[in-house]
């Protein structure tokens, strides 16, 4: 009994994190119909930026407000400077294009960090808190409490704010907004900054616990991605539910099947899911209008 | 006629290019440069097929790549099944997979290839790096020389020369797909999917078999790949090899063989030029491939191809609308 | 027996009802124009035929069988061809490409063989460019053979796809507004395009706004209204239906043709 609540806690961190991740990804299919594969590269410049401001001496508030800053200032440039400017872009050409800004992001963090591990400090310490019998890192606590935070914010945000309507209005039809009014590129952009904000939260949350590494953002984007299509890709929430799925469902098959194989459950889930239900387990199915 | 002519005269020549090339490099590092990208543009051609032609993203080509080059390894080296026995082994294997893949889900629309090919890959890519009793687990296993009844050219230059049979083969079998009635259908699909059905061609069942046919190149330049390097790890089922063999394509142009070719020449030659700025060489390709995408969204040999048309027969564009309007 | 038989077809889109209990029957050999206003549901009705709708209601039998559960392709290979009212030419290739993909159900030569270039694969290629340019030459297009279909002006375009269409040899054609973007000359030919290929055997469907057209061609004339049957019989009945005149005539202004030149 006490294992399983143990695995369902260690379920609960893990899927906030691939939830937080899985947003960002959704965010950006849902406003421009791009698979951002440098989604990853956020999480990585959450938990480095707010590592090296720690070490200068920066308290934690202020450092993670600054990774999550510059995360999102590069996301901005990225869609202002690289994505918005192609001329004729394709799907495939975009997604190319993000390849090769994550290929840049985390070659640059390679070359300037090198290739060791950061660690940092659980926010609220690192000893472990008992709860019904299990263990439970006060950091988890965190990272459940940001899932909650984010999600209850994103969801005021897009209901209750002339911007969320805008982008929910660019993501149903880009030129119908863009003929009532919405600055389109800005709403693009600001999908970018935001889904890079809640990528550098997710990386800054999970870094006491995992670790940081340059190349972080490979395993984490792809765990993101996953939790992102098992709830639909182009429904944020769907992602969070995704996330929190694919967390639980990892750390029951590490705990009752098979440590070797946990990280397999991911993409286990992702096969099944397109061959039962192929728009996600949180959408209704679309009408193809030719 | 003539059309046949100028294919026979390019594939002689591009038979005589990959028969020169070894004696024109310096030393055995610029040798192995030389398989590597032949090896790559295996790949790339067969994977053009799928992107440039059928219109469908696979971001698990790397898997296919890895299991030939493990079927070689497992099957040829290490129970001694002879090398093109085992090459053919992995391509059947790999046949079948990407089959059962690709009937599932080649009917649906959008990404659902792209993703349920990335879960294909990494699924791949863990067992290989679980498996260490088979595979060797993350260290990888070493293969042995491609032979034929026992017989084996010397290391580098046999690896070399594997690499370039295998991909004037490949060249030969797409360049002779395109203009029938199969190529057609295929560059049908891609124009306009309505408009191919109503034509009565079956969408779904062609891109399955071009999604079987491109990942069976890919295991071939797998088993390739495991002859030449004479050794194989899990890194070549990685994700990121996947997305690069994805790139190459879209670099060099989609839809035309030069371009895969081309696209793997610059993927694979990049990073070595950059190699003297070790720590930089991944910052200068990603920044590399974002300039290619941002100038030439249509890759680097359509772009190039459109620029000498326009500089060549600048009435071109008048000529046609002239015809156009008699 | 008729070739084409609609019965009690219903259609809806959400809560939209697009065709409601539409039925016809078209006879082998014959021209049958079906017409109405913007949104009366002209092309619905062609994409129920043509399979990609399936209606909520109803059937639609083809030379006997029911079509229901065949996809695009498979009624392509029944026999029944179709055109667009946007242009979906296969703009890469070139016009002599066009039409001999429109060819592909009469050959069958596959991966294999393409891949091994066997010398059959030589022959298919000589027949359907030989074959291809006959159809071209029935339109007007054998001088455009080698140009891409993408370059060609918006008339030619239409013609490609009528050309292709008739390289699957058909027996029951549909034509998605065939004139609409025509000027009065090319709208003149292709009522004689139209007529000839009646002529040869094909059944023709033709959705239209152009009134003349239908007038000059067609054998009967099938009336839709929001959805609706309104009326069916030759051009004449229809054309002194009060019904009709009220209806759809009525409102065919200027204003309508130049909407039908823009697409």
């Amino acid at each position: 009994m006490s294992d399983l609540l143990q695995f369902l806690f260690s379920g609960l961190t893990r899927g906030s994190i691939y939830g937080l991740v899985g947003i960002g990804f959704a965010l950006i299919y849902r406003s421009s119909h791009v698979i951002n594969f440098a989604q990853g590269e956020f999480v990585m410049i959450g938990g480095m930026v707010t590592v090296f401001l720690l070490a200068a001496g920066v308290p934690l508030p202020v450092a993670a407000l600054g990774a999550i800053l510059a995360a999102a200032l590069i996301g901005v440039v990225a869609q202002v400077a690289i994505i918005s400017r192609m001329r004729r872009p394709s799907t495939l050409s975009i997604i190319i294009v993000t390849v090769g800004i994550s290929m840049f992001l985390r070659g640059a963090a390679e070359a300037l960090l090198g290739r060791q591990f950061f660690s940092m400090k659980g926010f609220s310490g690192d000893d472990a808190l008992v709860l019904l019998g299990a263990k439970v890192s006060p950091q988890s606590i965190w990272i459940f409490v940001s899932l909650v935070v984010t999600t209850a914010a994103i969801s005021l945000f897009f209901r209750r704010t002339i911007l969320g309507k805008g982008i929910q209005a660019t993501s149903s039809n880009r030129l119908a907004a863009h003929l009532v009014g919405i600055d389109v590129p800005a709403v693009l952009a600001i999908c970018f900054a935001l889904s890079a904000a809640l990528g550098a939260l997710a990386g800054l949350l999970t870094t006491p616990i995992t670790l940081t590494q340059y190349d972080v953002g490979i395993t984490l984007g792809m765990k993101g991605f996953c939790a992102a299509i098992l709830g639909g890709l182009a429904n944020p929430f769907g992602a969070i539910l995704g996330g929190l799925i694919l967390g639980f469902a990892e750390a029951l098959a590490g705990g009752y099947v098979s440590s070797a194989y946990q990280d397999a459950v991911a993409f286990i889930l992702i096969i099944a899911m397109l061959l039962v239900r192929p728009n996600g387990l949180f959408s209704a199915p679309t009408v193809d209008r030719v | 006629m003539f059309r046949l002519k100028r294919e026979f005269i390019s594939l002689t020549a591009f038979a005589a290019f990959l028969i020169v090339l070894p004696l024109l490099m310096p030393n055995a590092y610029f040798l192995d440069v030389a398989t590597k990208t032949i090896i790559n543009a295996i790949v790339c051609v067969g994977l053009n097929l799928l992107l440039g032609y059928a219109g469908q993203i696979s971001l698990g080509h790397a898997a296919f790549f890895a299991l030939g080059g493990y079927a070689t390894a497992v099957l040829g080296s290490r129970l001694s099944v002879p090398a093109p026995l085992a090459m053919l082994a992995g391509a059947v294997l790999v046949g079948v997979i990407s089959y059962v893949i690709g009937r599932a889900l080649l009917h649906l629309r959008g990404h659902y290839l792209a993703m349920a090919t990335l879960g294909f890959g990494a699924i791949v890519s863990i067992i290989l790096n679980r498996e260490l009793a088979i595979t060797g687990g993350p260290d990888g296993m070493p293969v042995g020389p491609f032979q034929i009844a026992g017989y084996s050219l010397p290391s580098a230059l046999g690896g070399y020369v594997l690499a370039a049979v295998g991909l004037f083969i490949a060249v030969k079998l797409a360049t002779s797909l395109i203009n029938t009635r199969a190529g057609r259908a295929l560059r049908a699909i891609n124009d306009s999917e309505i408009a191919a059905a109503t034509l009565g061609i079956e969408v779904a069942a062609f891109k399955v078999k071009v999604f079987v046919i491109s990942a069976i190149f890919a295991s071939i330049a797998g088993s390739i790949f495991a002859h030449a390097d004479r050794f194989i790890t899990p890194v070549e089922a990685n994700f990121l090899r996947s997305v690069e063999f994805v790139a190459m394509v879209v670099i060099g142009g989609l839809g035309s063989v030069v371009g895969a070719i081309v696209g793997a020449i610059i993927f694979t030659l990049l990073p070595q030029m950059f190699a003297h700025f070790e720590e930089f060489r991944h910052v200068l390709t990603g920044a590399l491939l974002i300039c290619i995408m941002a100038f030439m969204p249509s890759g680097v040999v359509p772009t190039l191809a459109s620029l000498w048309v326009r500089w060549t027969e600048p009435a071109a564009r008048e000529k046609g609308s002239v015809h156009g309007a008699a | 027996m008729a070739l084409l038989d609609v019965t009690n077809v219903s259609l809806a889109f959400g809560g939209v009802k697009a065709l409601s209990e539409i039925s016809f029957a078209v006879n082998e050999g014959e021209i049958f124009s079906i017409i109405g206003p913007n949104g009366a549901g002209k092309t619905s009705l062609f994409n129920v035929v043509g399979g990609v709708y399936i209606p909520d209601q109803g059937e639609v039998h083809f030379a006997g069988d029911n079509l229901r559960d065949l996809s695009p392709a498979k009624r392509a290979a029944r026999g029944i061809q179709r055109t667009f009212q946007n242009l979906q030419t296969l703009q890469s290739m070139t016009v002599l490409e066009n039409v001999m993909v429109g060819m592909h159900l009469r050959q069958s030569s596959g991966f294999i063989s393409a891949l091994l270039g066997l010398p059959r694969i030589h022959e298919e290629n000589e027949f359907a460019v030989r074959a291809s340019m006959e159809f071209l030459k029935t339109l007007n297009l054998e001088h455009l053979s080698r140009q891409q279909a993408g370059t060609l002006p918006y008339g030619a375009q239409k013609r490609l796809e009528i050309a292709r269409a008739l390289a699957a040899q058909p027996k029951l054609l549909l034509l998605d507004e065939p004139a609409a973007g025509l000027n009065p000359q090319e709208t003149i030919e292709m009522a004689e395009v139209i007529r000839r290929i009646a002529k040869q055997g094909t059944t023709v469907l033709l959705v239209e706004h152009d009134m003349r057209l239908v007038m000059d061609v067609s054998d009967r004339v099938f009336v839709l209204n929001f959805g609706r049957a309104l009326a069916c019989g030759t051009a004449k009945q229809v054309s002194s239906n009060p019904e009709v005149i009220e209806a759809y005539l009525g409102v065919e202004t200027p204003e309508e043709n130049s909407r039908a030149a823009v697409n």
